[in-house]
């Protein structure tokens, strides 16, 4: 028993430092994804109508919270408006990956409330 | 022939600058006192201060074959100000060199005052935006067929968007009497020919009757609605010659009573929007004066309609809760009855068509809306040009300059209202004012977005210069950013907004602002001006022109180093035929390796500069030291890295 007992300890280290290595991998990866899908977003274009953070322009806001990536690509391979429809000649649906991957990445914005500048009647 | 001394006791007769050629006329002009001290109320001037002694060491015959007594453009001169002309805008040339004399010398270079220039397209957008605060025209002088050509998109845009100008351009019609060289070049058989497509009226007079004529006809017309630029060309010759004869008297001017909508077709109007359940007033080049804005915000209330401003001119408040411009798109979806007041594209407003490779078209309204269209447009067309837009069927169609016709329009819907319909008609303000409480809320929620960015996001500039400007009293003199200041600032004065360059000429921006500036001086405001990169870079002279003449303007760059607009076509080109993406797109339309800077120029022109500045964080001080700088008097740019749009 009391070997055994010790050995639980042990094992739920391991497990801990496993799974921490694990996640701080996932996380650094998802970084990546989003700084490539940054660059991406810069290269095709994206920023042209829709800002660099996403905020909308000519274009929609895209971000911070874009739509799922699958309605996402769809969007974007068939846009409804005035947006040009990009095929995969273009933009691949691994830019697309990293691309929504970058507007998950973007912070929120401020409320109005906390911006003295907007909430001014 | 009038004689040197003839001229001069003329001159002391009449004891006024109105240019008497002979005894006679000098007689004839004391008994039209009244009349001459309105057009020379002058002190003498240094030139007539020395006409008043003879020219030493010289016979009579002598001076008269030196000197000129009395020059044509001497009495060109008393026309132009017998106009109450403020102001002539010119870049300098050989061509109107008599007329330019003769304005600075003899006229005193006061009332019109010569401003110099340093692009002929600087001088006519200057005077577009000037007429747009002034309420009257400016003149520009332009050096015969090389300045007109130089002049002709401002001239174009000044005609679409139906602002009075008042050229003059130079020529030497004569061949015989013409240099060899430059004065042929320089010289045409038609010159006007070159901007008759888009210009309201012109002449080339043959004598100083004929410009006197021409000139008080074509002030008349540039001034009648619809507005827009003329072009009298005066021949070097007769600015330049000796005088033969008696004089023209100059008549006072009567402007002429702009033309009014029908009155039974006004009462048929009135019908249709009492009636209607969801009616909407759009509206674009409404408002000429604040007496515009003032008639339709009565018209506005009466109905309790809403009003959908295009934003040509400051038509409508946007602090009153029946602007709804931000909510168009729906309220013209379900509109019963539309009312487009001096609309410059009103198929545009009520139809779209995508930018695709097939061009297809669609309504915006129901099928059963009543369409009516109230303004000049169709009192005045030309053939060549298509700015006149599409071709909208309206059921209602009256020709009428919309201001003039406001009041009557109000007053028929006020006596088409009975008590009960005006009673169901108030209920509707409820709902506006929510609408317009929703509308406004999102507006600010908007500007959030990428609210901490950098590049600096559009609504983070807007609102920036508007914490620093909003206790002033201010005028807007461009385009806003992306339109944030018609959501987010309040603007209910008639210069808080003037409107755009009409014809889409890129390079009105920043001599628009110094003419709108110029003309906002006298009043002490403070004028403000978003300036993007691109338009800048036409012709950016301009800024020493307002250094120069100490021209107050605070001039915040929308700097997204590259005409973006073009940059978002190419990709859209590219992009429809399945190649290249920001990369190509950029090639030709932007101005990167190097990056321009800007306030380095400005400073090079005589203004007070700071930037590029791509933190928001440092945009207070910098404005706040800008605002100091045109407290002052003098012109300060600010030049800001922005989100593309």
């Amino acid at each position: 028993m009391q070997s055994k007992n010790r050995q639980i300890p042990i094992a739920f280290a391991v497990l801990t430092l496993v799974a921490g290595i694990s996640i701080g991998t996932s996380a650094t990866q998802e970084d990546e994804e989003a700084d490539r899908g940054k660059k991406d977003f810069v290269e095709v274009g994206c920023y042209q109508c829709h800002g660099y953070q996403g905020q909308g322009g000519p274009g929609g806001r895209i971000a911070p919270k874009p739509l799922p990536l699958e309605a996402f690509t769809r969007l974007v391979r068939r846009p409804a408006n005035v947006m040009p429809a990009y095929s995969p000649k273009v933009l691949s649906d691994e830019q697309l990956k990293r691309i929504h991957k970058y507007l998950e990445s973007i912070p929120e914005d401020p409320e109005v409330s906390t911006l003295p500048a907007l909430s001014e009647e | 022939m009038t004689t040197r001394r003839d001229f001069l006791k003329g001159v002391a007769a009449a004891g006024t600058l109105s240019g008497l050629a002979s005894k006679s006329e000098a007689q004839a002009a004391q008994a039209e006192t009244q009349t001459r001290a309105a057009v020379s109320a002058l002190p003498p001037s240094s030139y007539v201060e020395a006409m008043e002694s003879d020219v030493p060491g010289y016979s009579e015959a002598e001076a008269e074959h030196y000197f000129v007594q009395h020059a044509g453009s001497d009495f060109m001169a008393d026309v132009i100000k017998s106009l109450g002309i403020d102001y002539i805008a010119s870049n300098p040339g050989s061509s109107h060199r008599g007329l330019q004399e003769s304005l600075v010398n003899y006229g005193g270079n006061t009332k019109p005052e010569w401003l110099t220039c340093l692009h002929e397209e600087s001088s006519v957008a200057m005077g577009h935006a000037y007429s747009k605060i002034a309420y009257k025209p400016m003149a520009m002088a332009c050096h015969s067929t090389v300045g007109l050509q130089h002049a002709a998109m401002a001239i174009y845009n000044a005609y679409c968007d139906r602002a009075p100008l008042i050229v003059f351009g130079g020529n030497h019609l004569d061949a015989a009497d013409r240099r060899p060289g430059a004065e042929w070049s320089h010289a045409a058989q038609d010159a006007a020919k070159l901007v008759r497509d888009f210009v309201k009226w012109d002449d080339t007079p043959h004598s100083l009757q004929h410009f006197m004529e021409s000139t008080m006809r074509a002030y008349k017309i540039a001034t009648t609605p619809p507005m827009g630029p003329v072009v009298i060309i005066v021949d070097g010759h007769l600015q330049e010659k000796e005088v033969e004869g008696n004089l023209p008297r100059i008549p006072a001017l009567a402007p002429t009573v702009p033309p009014q909508g029908e009155i039974g077709a006004l009462r048929e109007v009135a019908r249709l929007l009492v009636n209607a359940e969801r009616p909407v007033i759009l509206v674009d080049r409404v408002a000429h004066t604040p007496e515009g804005m003032t008639r339709l915000v009565e018209l506005a209330e009466a109905l309790q309609a809403p009003v959908v401003d295009r934003g040509g001119r400051m038509n409508f408040p946007n602090d009153h809760y029946l602007n709804q411009s931000g909510r168009r798109g729906q309220l013209i979806r379900e509109a019963d009855v539309i009312l487009g007041m001096e609309m410059y594209d009103f198929w545009g407003a009520v139809n779209t068509m995508r930018d695709l490779v097939h061009r297809e078209s669609s309504r915006r309204t129901r099928s059963d809306v009543k369409l009516i269209s109230l303004g000049v447009n169709d009192l005045f067309i030309k053939a060549n040009y298509q700015s006149f837009q599409r071709y909208q069927p309206v059921d209602l169609s009256i020709g009428g300059d919309a201001q003039a016709s406001l009041p009557s329009l109000t007053e028929e819907v006020r006596r088409a209202m009975s008590a009960g319909r005006r009673s169901q008609i108030a209920d509707r303000e409820k709902g506006l004012r929510e609408a317009y409480g929703n509308m406004q809320a999102q507006s600010r929620r908007r500007a959030t977005y990428g609210w901490n960015s950098s590049p600096i996001s559009t609504a983070r500039l807007t609102m920036e210069v508007w914490q620093q400007i909003k206790e002033h009293d201010w005028s807007l003199v461009s385009r806003g950013l992306g339109g944030w200041p018609q959501r987010l600032w309040k603007m209910n004065k008639h210069y808080h907004h003037i409107g755009f360059s009409g014809g889409g000429g890129v390079g009105y921006g920043l001599p628009a602002s110094v003419g709108a500036a110029l003309a906002n001086r006298e009043h002490g405001r403070l004028t403000v001006s978003f300036q993007s990169d691109g338009d800048l870079n036409y012709a950016p002279g301009v800024l020493w022109t307002a250094a120069h003449h100490g021209i107050p303007l605070l001039s915040v760059m929308h700097n997204n180093r590259a005409y973006h607009q073009e940059v978002m076509h190419l990709q859209r080109i590219a992009t429809r035929r399945q190649r290249g993406a920001d990369g190509p797109a950029k090639i030709g339309n932007v101005f990167e390796d190097p990056f321009i800077d800007y306030a380095t120029l400005a400073k090079s022109m005589g203004w007070w500069s700071t930037g590029p500045i791509s933190d928001p964080a440092d945009l207070a001080p910098a404005l706040k030291r800008a605002i100091d700088v045109v407290s002052q008097g003098e012109p300060a740019l600010v030049d800001v890295v922005c989100q593309p749009r």
